[in-house]
């Protein structure tokens, strides 16, 4: 089920109410429902991983209560290692085995011989890198002595499996999760119209949005040689919009959705557009998974606190592994190897904290250097989605190339349409508006007379609407 | 929430109602699909030739240049796939159906899915798909339509161009001076050739037959199809239509001519006739656009295949 579908918008009131008017008495009924929901919307995508899910709960839900058990060190790490390697062996079978086989025969061509990978046909189980990584921190913290285990079954699944985060995240904490699924909710007002609003903005960055770029992109990205360079660089720059919109929309919904039930999630966007170096774009994209590799694997690793041949090697670890969490294609290991790459400079002279602050706070416009510095880093961002998008390295250098040949300088007869300009143009400048907030329109309308709030959100409601039809996948489904 | 619901109600309650209204618009309106359907049920028992196909089908092949009474079931976008179901349902009450004429183009072989137009394929037809459809959008058409098409069809309605024409869902540059007749709409009589135009159309269409994952499905379903019509007498005829020739250049060639071999084949294996018109030279000034005949194209190309029925006929 997907969240800019009409299954959704049905599925949503009816286990709201139940949520609410039914269950309400009962924290232990309200937590079932919100598990019997989850794993309904999970199988109306495909029923069969669902055992796939609630094996991998059970899993990491006894794991946790051994390792807590025990005082025994050769013990705790036998049951540490086998939730890691059980997880970990699940997502490598089915997102990576064919990619590591793949890549094996390649390398064996190369040196004359002939191998025939035995390859899977399976088809990956949406969000399998998401409840994997939940489960992982899970058992990591208790492993680390952080937290204790959770013994209540049902509420240790809802953290799992809660619907609005299951299939794209954000990639919660069992820190920050858990305790809000144990205690009793409450519908405050303000909070679930703020919810409503900020699922409607996401929707719109979906619907209206990203769905509107793909269709360029897509046109371009599939058959770029009949395009010339100026329309890829349109391509790329519609690209970044997109895949922006496509994922801060989910994750928009996920939070908006999450708040309807009284629970907060993680903010996994921060206005990363607006950043004036890769680092600070680091830390707005993307932000629960950023922040699992910094917990999990930068700081284990030794992090900043060590010599700087280690932290550089500290910093391409973290970003080739990201690179490769996005899906098994050589382009995702480059794009985490270019983002590496882009952000080496201020580990290496100490900068990468310089711009912890919002841009231009408290004023209407950037300073001329901040301005220079948001767009070299979008630019630099865009050239990294290139590799992000193209279904192999070869098709995103010959992309490149195209770029930067003279066909850059003609204007392109196949040209996004007018009014996604001024859609995108609208949009940004929203955001830009609103990026103190915690999403652009937090603010919008709160201070306005109720027929002018209800006529923009009217507005905005049309808008999803007339171009709902043509439906696409979010992209990070696929991770 | 006592505050919460009834203030969400409030809100919502235009949105129900806009839906509720578009509901019976997009219910009460005409189309090109619910029209052939009605015609061909107050035919059903005349049709002696039956014509299938896509869009080259639907525009170019004008049942009142045949000497048979003839129907044209060709609908824009049209796979082989609904060819047969839609035919499947009607075929027992066709007594005096005859020759069925199966249009097999370019990309034909290629694909059984048609996208948005599976639904429209279902409200008109009742056809659904072996079950492909989501229940919601087979019950609401507020739902089913996309609502670019139906703000589309709005539009139309409110310009009264359609009002003797009574289908609102057919594509830019038809006729609407004319009714539809025995499943017929033909283009305007206007052409455009444009090269920008034709090498957009044939990356589209080589794009489109690059993925081969149906093919075979295709061709075994097609086979089916044609041992169905057989075993009921009905004698299949298998054509390509005329596609103009800077643009056929364009197509991928290795696809026309595993196309002609697969073709043949069929026609050979069960020994029915296949008219390839695919490389006829057709004037410039016959085309709606690359691979669309316009009115007077369609008028010339169905007389020629009349004829052919003819020769048929008197064999």
């Amino acid at each position: 089920m997907l969240f800019n579908t009409v299954g959704f918008a049905i599925f949503l009131p009816i286990v709201f109410f139940l949520y609410w008017f039914v269950t309400n008495k009962s924290l232990t009924g309200q937590n079932i429902l919100l598990l019997i929901s989850s794993y309904f919307f999970y199988a109306c995508w495909d029923w069969r991983f669902l055992f796939l899910l609630i094996f991998s709960t059970l899993l990491d839900y006894y794991t946790g209560i051994r390792i807590s058990e025990t005082e025994s060190k050769a013990k705790r790490r036998f049951w540490f290692w086998l939730s890691v390697s059980v997880n970990l062996g699940f997502l490598g079978m089915f997102k990576y085995y064919n990619f590591f086989a793949g890549s094996f025969a390649d390398l064996v061509s190369h040196l004359g011989l002939r191998v025939h990978p035995w390859t899977l046909k399976v088809i990956l189980p949406v969000g399998i890198s998401f409840y994997t990584f939940h489960g992982l921190s899970y058992v990591i913290d208790i492993f680390n002595r952080k937290i204790r285990p959770e013994k209540n079954f049902v509420e240790y699944s809802v953290f799992v499996s809660f619907f609005p985060l299951l299939v794209a995240g954000p990639i919660e904490r069992a820190t920050h999760l858990l305790p809000q699924i144990k205690r009793k909710r409450t519908l405050e007002y303000d909070k679930a119209v703020d919810g409503l609003k900020q699922i409607l903005w996401g929707l719109f960055k979906k619907v209206v949005i990203a769905d509107n770029c793909a269709s360029y992109v897509n046109t371009i990205f599939n058959n770029a040689q009949a395009y010339p360079g100026s329309a890829h660089v349109l391509a790329a720059i519609f690209f970044a919009i997109q895949i922006y919109c496509d994922f801060s929309g989910y994750s928009d919904i996920a939070l908006g959705t999450a708040r309807l039930f009284g629970i907060e999630l993680l903010r996994n966007f921060a206005f990363p557009y607006f950043s004036r170096d890769i680092a600070e774009f680091w830390r707005r994209w993307h932000i629960s998974l950023s922040t699992w590799f910094r917990d999990y694997l930068y700081i284990p690793l030794g992090g900043s606190k060590v010599g700087v041949w280690k932290k550089v090697r500290n910093t391409f670890i973290i970003f080739l592994v990201s690179g490769f969490w996005h899906g098994a294609n050589w382009t995702f290991i480059f794009w985490g190897l270019l983002n590496a790459i882009y952000i080496m400079p201020s580990i290496l002279f100490k900068t990468n904290r310089n711009n912890l602050d919002i841009v231009a706070q408290g004023k209407l416009f950037p300073t001329i250097r901040e301005l220079i510095s948001m767009v070299i880093t979008f630019g630099l961002t865009v050239f990294a989605w290139i590799f992000f998008r193209a279904d192999s390295l070869a098709n995103a250098l010959a992309f490149i190339k195209r770029i930067f040949s003279r066909s850059l300088f003609t204007v392109p007869a196949d040209r996004p349409p007018a009014f996604l300009f001024l859609v995108v143009a609208g949009f940004l400048m929203t955001e830009w508006i609103g990026r103190e907030e915690q999403y652009a329109i937090a603010r919008v309308g709160i201070r306005w007379p109720r027929p002018v709030k209800w006529i923009v959100w009217y507005v905005i409601v049309f808008y999803i609407f007339y171009f709902s039809g043509a439906q696409q996948q979010f992209i990070y489904f696929q991770f | 929430m006592r505050r919460f619901l009834p203030k969400v109600l409030l809100f919502l309650s235009p949105v129900f109602g806009v839906f509720i209204l578009l509901e019976i618009f997009l219910r009460t309106m005409g189309t090109s699909y619910g029209i052939k359907n009605e015609q061909l049920i107050q035919n059903k028992n005349n049709v002696q030739l039956l014509i299938l196909g896509n869009s080259h089908a639907t525009y170019g092949l004008d049942p009142a240049k045949f000497s048979l009474t003839a129907f044209n079931l060709a609908q824009v976008t049209q796979s082989l796939y609904y060819d047969r179901r839609i035919t499947s349902r009607y075929l027992n009450e066709m007594k005096s159906l005859k020759y069925v004429l199966i249009s097999i183009d370019f990309h034909s072989l290629y694909f059984s899915d048609e996208g948005y137009r599976n639904l429209w394929t279902y409200y008109g037809y009742g056809v659904d798909g072996d079950g492909r459809l989501p229940l919601l959008s087979k019950c609401s058409r507020a739902i089913g339509y996309q609502p670019k098409f139906t703000t589309e069809f709005i539009k139309r309605r409110f310009e009264g161009k359609y009002a003797g024409f009574g289908a609102l869902d057919v594509e830019t540059g038809v006729d609407l001076g004319r009714p539809i007749s025995n499943g017929f709409f033909n283009y305007k009589n206007s052409t455009d050739l444009s090269p920008a135009s034709l090498q957009k159309r044939a990356a589209e269409f080589n794009e489109m037959v690059r993925h081969k994952e149906e093919r075979a499905s295709v061709m075994q379903d097609l086979e089916a199809f044609i041992v169905e019509l057989q075993a009921r007498g009905i004698a299949p005829i298998l054509i390509t239509l005329p596609c103009y020739g800077p643009y056929r250049d364009l197509l991928d060639k290795d696809v026309q001519m595993q196309n002609s071999r697969d073709i043949q084949y069929l026609s050979g294996k069960y020994k029915i006739p296949y008219w390839d018109y695919f490389t006829l030279p057709v004037a410039a000034g016959l085309f709606f656009n690359c691979d669309h005949l316009n009115g007077k194209g369609a008028q010339y190309v169905s007389a020629l295949v009349s004829g052919r029925v003819d020769s048929l006929r008197a064999r």
